[in-house]
């Protein structure tokens, strides 16, 4: 799921009628003090950036004087929260805060709904999730048809359900009742996977605003979206490393099975960095804790099935090598939906690029499934002049994975003192 | 001076065989040692793309849009040539900003 930020989001909301507070992006504390003076009153400073729970981080502060949003703006922009690098910060009037609400719309992956659902929560705003495990009866749900989608007489259902129109008078019913409406409207305009208006502030004056939301955008649908400026359409709790953001060309645009690159931290520091590339989620997941038991860091993940082209395995491999590992792993497991002689094309090309610049370089291969016998033909015949510690398995090694991981260990541990030695 | 290569692309990669490398096309005979792998090789991992003709390996499909649809980019002519043939195809496979990636993190 692909995020954008509160301040797109907001745009989304404004366009469907609902109310926002008034507001404006800036990029320094220049443009943060010139906003302020347009809006004459005191703001709230808050850090864009993927990320939930900001208020905690810090990244939302509050300030009364044109010298405290350049303070603070000046502290928030530029700084790194949550591993999100602040570029922007969005400067809104401070609300007069009587009550806060959620509203939200996710699609649910349960089995018996599969489809979006409504949320109305009475209390809503900081540690949402606490609130409504600890009062489950303030919160109502609507399971809402996605052909029909959702009219007023599903809100009114909800907000009666919370005898929401017993304790508020029939202008904020009315009030809250469209933006539910309209929620769900932004919701299936932007392809969200989810929607969530939280708080939903109710004002001393009587008058109700989306102080911040949050919207995921199906990655499938991101395409639709030009608008949101979505590079990479991951989901991610960090931002993409320019390694990934190169890696993402490999499968936009391209269906032919997966070419999936990730790499585990942003930065690569110090030894015992391993490139992993598996084929499927369980066995690759076993290996890696097994390499991470004996010391070693997993530099990346990365993933080749549903049956690629070689040239996309390729091209996954080149990115793992792109990085300062001391080996390479790849954890095949027995895929019956795949040929791997295209793995092995695939895997004979990278390596003989890479086996020069690398003399003695640790490789452990296991490869098993459809067309196995081929597949380690290819390898074997492609690899055996190469200046590599390579080493090749297949089926009988498939529920071996600490043998695969302490041979990993050995070539390794081989590379590396060869490797001192030289330099002494 | 004049090329002697026969070059298309699918929809990832750039495909060139050279014929001045290439035995059957150099010589112009019929049996080559490759045993024609290129060909052999399109046939069974991949789709029928490459075709002999004129004792030379030549597309099988000429229209560029027909490749782009129809090849899966095996890289098997590749490997059989350097295998059993001369050694005389070669895959282009770009991924932009990689090389430049490579330089700044791996230092060329």
């Amino acid at each position: 799921m692909a995020r954008i930020f509160e301040y797109q989001g907001k745009e989304i909301l404004k366009k469907k009628g609902i109310p926002v507070p008034v507001g404006k992006l800036a990029s320094s504390p220049t443009e943060a003090m010139q906003i302020f003076s347009e809006i004459g009153k005191p703001v709230v400073i808050k850090a864009q950036i993927w990320s939930t729970g900001r208020f905690k981080a810090g990244g939302i502060k509050f300030a009364n004087t044109s010298q405290e949003v350049e303070e603070v703006s000046r502290e928030l922009i530029g700084t790194t929260i949550r591993g999100f690098p602040v570029e922007k910060v969005l400067i809104e009037e401070k609300l007069d805060i009587e009550k806060e609400f959620y509203a939200g719309v996710i699609v649910s992956n349960s089995s018996k709904i599969k489809g979006p659902v409504m949320i109305f929560s009475l209390e809503g705003g900081v540690g949402i999730e606490e609130i409504t495990m600890r009062n489950p009866e303030k919160v109502a749900t609507f399971n809402v048809d996605y052909l029909k989608g959702m009219s007023a007489d599903d809100t009114n259902q909800m907000l009666s359900k919370l005898s929401f129109n017993d304790q508020y008078s029939k202008e904020l019913n009315l009030m809250v009742s469209n933006i539910l409406c309209n929620l769900y409207s932004a919701f299936r305009e932007a392809d969200a996977r989810v929607a969530e208006i939280n708080p939903l502030v109710l004002t001393r004056d009587k008058k109700i605003y989306a102080a911040d939301c949050r919207f995921t955008i199906d990655d499938n649908s991101v395409f639709r979206h030009p608008e949101f400026g979505i590079n990479v359409p991951r989901d991610m709790e960090r931002p993409y490393t320019r390694l990934e953001e190169i890696a993402w060309a490999i499968e936009e645009d391209d269906y032919r099975g997966t070419g999936y690159f990730t790499q585990m931290y942003p930065k690569l520091e110090g030894n015992g960095w391993i490139g992993f590339h598996g084929i499927g989620g369980g066995g690759a997941m076993l290996g890696a804790s097994a390499f991470v038991e004996r010391g070693f860091k997993i530099a990346n993940y990365a993933d080749t099935s549903g049956d690629p082209t070689a040239s996309k395995v390729y091209l996954v491999i080149k990115c793992i090598f792109s990085q300062p590992i001391d080996g390479y792993v790849l954890m095949g497991a027995c895929l019956a939906n795949q040929e791997q002689w295209h793995h092995a094309h695939a895997i004979v090309k990278a390596l003989r690029e890479e086996a020069m610049m690398r003399p003695g370089f640790p490789i452990v291969i296991l490869l098993a499934g459809n067309k196995e016998e081929e597949a380690h033909e290819i390898i074997k015949n492609g690899l055996e002049d190469l200046p590599l510690r390579w080493e090749l398995y297949g089926r009988d090694f498939i529920y071996d994975t600490n043998f695969i991981a302490d041979r990993i260990e050995a070539l390794v541990r081989q590379y590396q003192e060869e490797k001192y030695s030289k330099r002494e | 001076m004049e090329t002697n290569l026969l070059e298309f692309e699918t929809k990832k990669t750039k495909i060139t065989i050279d014929y001045d490398r290439c035995e059957p096309a150099k010589r112009n005979i019929s049996k080559p040692s490759c045993g024609f792998a290129c060909v052999k090789a399109c046939r069974l991992y991949g789709r029928n793309i490459l075709k002999i003709e004129g004792n030379r390996p030549v597309l099988a499909i000429v229209d560029p849009q027909e490749i782009k649809r129809l090849d899966n980019e095996c890289l098997g002519c590749e490997y059989n040539c350097w295998l059993r043939g001369t050694d005389c195809i070669h895959i282009e496979i770009p991924l932009e900003g990689l090389e430049d990636y490579r330089k700044d993190s791996l230092g060329g």
